[in-house]
């Protein structure tokens, strides 16, 4: 194919199937957020014009001001990085030592712990919340981080896992060799020699359990409705009364909950999709 | 510096593989012990059984005075390159270079003028702060070494550390492993597959096949008198040539070996070198004839006691030719011998081709018919029964 798109000269060469059906996905997948950033800078007014602005004019930051002003939107980024965080530490702390012991010793079971691990993480969450919130009230855990903390290392943990393992197994087997005639401990090995050389197998672990926890709504609004406890996509649905819709507002928030996501992706990009295709080839 | 000894060494892998079996090996002090044999024959595991990577099934490992069995490979002194070599691609040469010393807190200017001294040695010097990934087949070849020598462990142990190398480049490096193993003089045990290697590297070469060592001895030693039809065969190149044959006349004292139709003669010299042959009268035996040995009969001569055959083909190597021909005598393949019961009943002997290396100007064609000369005291014989060799 990569010849004869070579062959072809002048306009042909920019437009050519495979171009323009790259642009269309392009711009179905950009349109949305392009609308959500453009309404998130219009003025109220601006936004329920009809029909709707290209782009906003003038820009103004009234949304994002009353957002985190009025709405208090500052604190449900906050509850969000802190359970979203601590989340992602934990299941990376398990899923490494987990991963790698799965993907490296000799041991009775793996495949049923294995299989185990990808049922868990193909199950649907909304079977589980009414029983977990029976828990969460007899333990006194409603509204407060833990609740979420901790279904969400054990709901990301088998995804993580799985990739971690997958990524130490490319790894090859003299090099714990190596380090152990070197005269390195297991944690050693696995700390110095065998960590750095899965980085983008972790950041990849890493993206997707942050991004997994930033973005869930279920339990976070059964378990954490009280105000002081709202994540962003709790406190952005809950934004208004019954009476009014603040569309600016929410854009607005929307707009700030999905920046660090992107800035997330973007820096790691290289490594997540490195991360994601390891041991389709091999080296 | 210490020794290496082997004493009954078994492995038998937990599927039930008997990939090493009694081994019976002693490195001595400074000197490179090659292990050579085919592909599968428990070289790597023999080693990996030194290095403490893998379990002594049966036996005792003695790395100097010390019974080393259950001793951890940390403890054991000794330091490994790998085939693949195994740096570490996220650090630094000087970095691979010197992770032992910093696990072992070795203080930093210390362990950094080791690094440089081990760079010196093996040319690296300019490389130092680059990853594994930017230098090429040999620089990582050398890392892997620098990475052994800063160590400075009684024993060295190599797995193949040439065979990802182009031939050129593995010849160079074959002579500067040497040297540097020289210099240092520490007891090293080095695993190839490849022959050559086995014999202009090593002070003796282990030959190894099923698990089981064939012969140990100087590289001179193997090729003069191999131990048996494998290591006839295996050693030296192109290999020997290996033919049936039945001994005639050894009591009258004028003993003649009959190859196929040809029938040659075994002198006096060679019959008291081997007195054990006058057993075989009449018997099967087992000739073996190096390449180098067989020259060329001028045309006029009369035929009688000399190898004729048809030449198959004719490779010049500017110095040499190596004429493949064919005669009516039994082949024997080296590879197949001794354990194939098949072979030793003679079922499979047929006709293959044999080699002769003869000088630049001989003047052959494929499908000539060709005679040759053997120096009668250069012939090998081996008992067909057992496949070694017949000596005294
Ligand atoms: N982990 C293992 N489990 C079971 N059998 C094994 C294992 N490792 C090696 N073997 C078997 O033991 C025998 C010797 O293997 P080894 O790797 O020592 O051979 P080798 O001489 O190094 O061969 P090569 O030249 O191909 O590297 C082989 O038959 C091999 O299949
Ligand atoms: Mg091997």
């Amino acid at each position: 194919m990569s010849g004869r798109l070579a062959k072809r000269r002048g306009w042909r060469r920019v437009v050519n199937g495979v171009n323009l059906a790259s642009l269309l996905v392009a711009v179905f997948v950009s349109a949305p957020l392009y609308w959500l950033v453009s309404a998130s800078l219009k003025s109220p007014v601006e936004i329920g014009a009809t029909p709707p602005t290209a782009y906003p004019h003038p820009v103004t930051l009234t949304n994002f001001r009353q957002a985190f002003l009025h709405y208090g939107f500052g604190r449900y980024l906050l509850n969000s990085v802190v359970v979203s965080l601590a989340s992602t530490v934990l299941v990376l702390a398990l899923g490494i030592l987990a991963g790698y012991a799965l993907g490296r010793f000799p041991m009775r079971g793996k495949l049923p712990v294995l299989m185990g691990l990808l049922m868990i993480s193909v199950f649907p969450a909304i079977a589980v919340i009414s029983p977990l919130y029976l828990i969460m009230r007899e333990i006194g855990w409603l509204n407060s981080y833990q609740a979420l903390i901790l279904p969400y290392t054990a709901f990301n943990l088998p995804f993580a896992i799985w990739i971690l393992r997958n990524y130490f197994i490319g790894i090859p087997p003299e090099m714990e060799e190596v380090g152990r005639l070197d005269g390195a401990s297991p944690l050693r090995t696995l700390w110095s020699i065998i960590l750095p050389q899965a980085r983008p197998g972790i950041f990849t672990a890493a993206v997707f359990t942050f991004t997994a926890c930033w973005t869930e709504f279920l339990m976070a609004v059964s378990f954490n409705s009280a105000n002081g406890y709202r994540t962003i996509a709790v406190g952005i649905a809950l934004f208004g009364s019954a009476f009014v819709v603040p569309y600016g507002t929410i854009f607005a928030a929307s707009v700030a909950a999905v920046l660090p996501i992107a800035i997330l992706v973007l820096v790691f990009r290289r490594s997540v999709v490195s991360g994601l295709t390891a041991g389709a080839v091999k080296g | 510096m210490a020794t290496v000894k082997l004493e009954q060494v078994t492995k038998i892998y937990p599927n039930g593989t008997k990939a090493v079996d009694g081994l019976n090996l002693e490195v001595g002090e400074g000197e490179l012990m090659v292990l050579v044999g085919p592909s599968g024959c428990g070289k790597t595991t023999a080693l990996r059984m030194v290095a403490g990577l893998e379990d002594i099934s049966d036996g005792s490992l003695y790395i100097g005075q010390k019974r080393v069995n259950d001793m951890s490979p940390k403890d054991r002194d000794i330091a490994m390159v790998f085939q693949s070599y195994a740096l570490y691609p996220h650090m630094t040469v000087a970095e691979n270079i010197g992770f032992a010393l910093k696990l072992r807190k070795t203080p930093k200017a210390e362990a950094s003028a080791k690094i440089d001294q081990a760079a010196k040695i093996l040319g690296l010097s300019e490389v130092l702060d680059r990853k594994p990934g930017q230098l090429s087949g040999g620089q990582r070849q050398r890392v892997a070494m620098g990475r052994a020598i800063v160590r400075e462990p009684s024993v060295f142990l190599m797995d193949e550390p040439l065979s990802n190398l182009d031939a050129k480049l593995r010849v160079q490096m074959r002579a500067e492993v040497s040297k540097v193993q020289r210099t240092l003089g520490v007891a090293t045990l080095y695993v190839t597959h490849d022959q050559v290697e086995a014999m202009t590297m090593g002070d003796r070469v282990a030959v190894l096949r099923g698990g089981v060592l064939q012969q140990c001895d100087t590289p001179q030693t193997l090729y003069d008198r191999p131990a048996n039809v494998f290591v006839a065969g295996f050693i030296g190149s192109p290999a020997m040539n290996l033919w049936r044959g039945v001994l005639e006349g050894a009591s009258t004292g004028a003993a003649t070996v009959d190859l196929g139709s040809c029938r040659l003669d075994v002198g006096d010299a060679a019959m008291a070198a081997h007195p054990e042959l006058s057993r075989f009268e009449g018997a099967e035996v087992i000739v073996g004839i190096r390449p180098e040995h067989l020259s060329v009969a001028p045309p006029s001569s009369d035929g009688g006691g000399e190898l004729r055959g048809r030449v198959e083909l004719v490779e010049a190597l500017g110095s040499e030719l190596m004429v493949h021909f064919s005669t009516d005598a039994r082949h024997v393949k080296a590879e197949d011998a001794a354990d194939d019961p098949a072979m030793r009943t003679g079922e499979v002997a047929t006709a293959g081709i044999s080699v002769a290396r003869v000088g630049p100007r001989v003047d052959v064609k494929p499908g000539d018919p060709i005679a040759f000369e053997v120096e009668s005291d250069m012939m090998h014989f081996f008992d067909p029964a057992t496949g070694g060799a017949i000596r005294q």
